[in-house]
């Protein structure tokens, strides 16, 4: 049977329970997998739900790129990212 | 790839809700607070397009590109593909018969033939526009038409593309042959004088530098047979001599002017079929011209007319013309003159080597011009061929 390779860069962080994975390359890319839903979506702000609360990315003329089901690409100058905990869920 | 711009409220639902149902983007952009522009495939956008018309959302197809916009072109014009393959088809068809069929003479006897007589030929043979290629047997055309005429020397035929091109050369005429036994002389065609002797058979009776007039004896038929006794033979050879042709030509050195005097006269007549009566008589005067009109009376149906004749009096005047346009206009027609005269006397080995133009005055206000044209040419030939020429 065949199963997914993982590239090797991430062979050190395992993520067998699917939380959010945000990987940024410098300041004008970010991947993020795992995320569960778009809240919410502007030029300078792209919010995405995740198993533990919500993950945001903070910028300027953002666009998203080869959006699928669990995981995008946003493009544009990216200032920060940040994750929102959300205690009730646990 | 199909670009399309949805305007509502939400739409973060909406891609969402597009995601869930197995829709995907390759770029997602924000254009206000109520627009979003997507970039999809075929599937996301029709996933797009029923979540917008179940949502009441406006949405608008900007662009469509790669090979969606080749299927819906050819969805919409989908006579083209099979009309493309019928023209393919019956491109095909054309390609696989013979359309034309040229003949081309080549050679140096080529324009002697006319390309009707190869043609019939042809269609004798069944090759005939319109048949197909794989009919066209090429060597058998070119074995039977150099089989059934003797005037070819090489037939070549060749299919290129559709047409067939038949290449024949017509065989060249045998050269004279010369009965050595017939013993004759070649004499000189005109007066001239003496350039080169080549003689092939015979003995020379020129040289060069003498001048000979026409009819004098160039190469004598005879060859010794023993050291006393000489025996007759056809003279053969090339006798070059310097030859000249002239021609002439004339012209007025004035033309005639009218000068109109302004005295004019006009002579009435009243006429009835045959009949005629003078109403104001006019003066014909000793040099004029006379202009005749009918004015109808009563109308067109009546023969009734008055013949009015107005006569108008001039001098006749020299006006002189420019000699030396009258020179140059002499010298083009004496030389086209001598050049026909050239033409007509169809030597092979012909060659001009000077020519000139003198201008005379003669009589009446004339110019003569005479124009000379010098030759190195062949003047051997038979007496035979003399008597004919005259």
């Amino acid at each position: 049977m065949k199963t997914k390779k993982q590239p090797a860069q991430l062979a050190w962080a395992p993520n067998p329970t699917r939380e959010i994975r945000v990987t940024t390359i410098g300041d004008r890319r970010a991947l993020l997998e795992n995320h569960t839903g778009l809240l919410e979506y502007s030029p300078e702000c792209v919010r995405v739900r995740c198993r533990r609360g919500a993950a945001c990315v903070c910028g300027q003329g953002l666009a998203l790129r080869e959006v699928r089901k669990d995981a995008l690409i946003v493009t544009g100058l990216i200032e920060k990212v940040e994750l929102e905990h959300d205690s009730s869920a646990g | 790839m199909i670009r399309l711009r949805v305007e509502g409220l939400r739409l973060e639902r909406l891609l969402e809700r597009a995601l869930a149902q197995g829709a995907s983007f390759s770029h997602v952009e924000r254009e206000g607070p109520r627009a979003m522009v997507f970039e999809t495939g075929e599937r996301g956008a029709r996933v797009l397009r029923e979540l917008c018309q179940r949502h009441s959302l406006r949405l608008e197809i900007q662009r469509v590109t790669g090979l969606n916009a080749l299927k819906r072109f050819c969805l919409r014009r989908w006579t083209l593909l099979p009309g493309l393959a019928l023209c393919a088809l019956l491109l095909c068809a054309y390609t696989q018969h013979i359309w034309r069929v040229d003949v081309a003479f080549v050679g140096e006897r080529a324009a002697a033939f006319d390309s009707a007589a190869v043609l019939e030929m042809l269609s004798e043979m069944g090759i005939r526009p319109g048949m197909p290629v794989r009919d066209v047997d090429t060597e058998r055309i070119e074995l039977t038409l150099a089989a059934e005429s003797e005037e070819f020397s090489f037939v070549g035929a060749r299919v290129q593309g559709v047409r067939l091109l038949v290449e024949v050369a017509p065989s060249l005429e045998a050269p004279e042959v010369y009965d050595l036994e017939n013993a004759r002389d070649l004499v000189a065609a005109c007066d001239g004088i003496i350039v080169s002797v080549n003689a092939q058979s015979g003995v020379a009776a020129v040289k060069p530098g003498d001048t000979v007039r026409k009819g004098d004896v160039l190469i004598r038929g005879e060859e010794r047979a023993s050291a006393e006794e000489t025996r007759g033979v056809a003279a053969l050879g090339e006798v070059v001599a310097r030859t000249w042709v002239e021609a002439e030509a004339e012209a007025e050195l004035s033309r005639i002017e009218r000068v109109y005097t302004g005295r004019t006269s006009t002579d009435s007549v009243l006429r009835l079929l045959d009949w005629s009566w003078p109403l104001s008589p006019g003066e014909a005067f000793a040099v004029c011209e006379a202009e005749v009109e009918y004015l109808p009376v009563g109308g067109l149906f009546l023969p009734l007319m008055i013949e009015r004749t107005i006569y108008a009096e001039y001098e006749e005047r020299a006006v002189p013309l420019d000699e030396n346009a009258v020179r140059e206009a002499l010298s083009e027609q004496a030389f086209a003159l001598a050049e026909l005269e050239i033409n007509a006397l169809g030597a092979n080995s012909l060659q001009i080597v000077d020519k000139w133009i003198d201008y005379s005055m003669i009589e009446e206000g004339r110019m003569r011009a005479r124009a000379v044209v010098e030759l190195h040419r062949d003047i051997a030939t038979t007496r035979d061929a003399l008597a004919q020429e005259g």
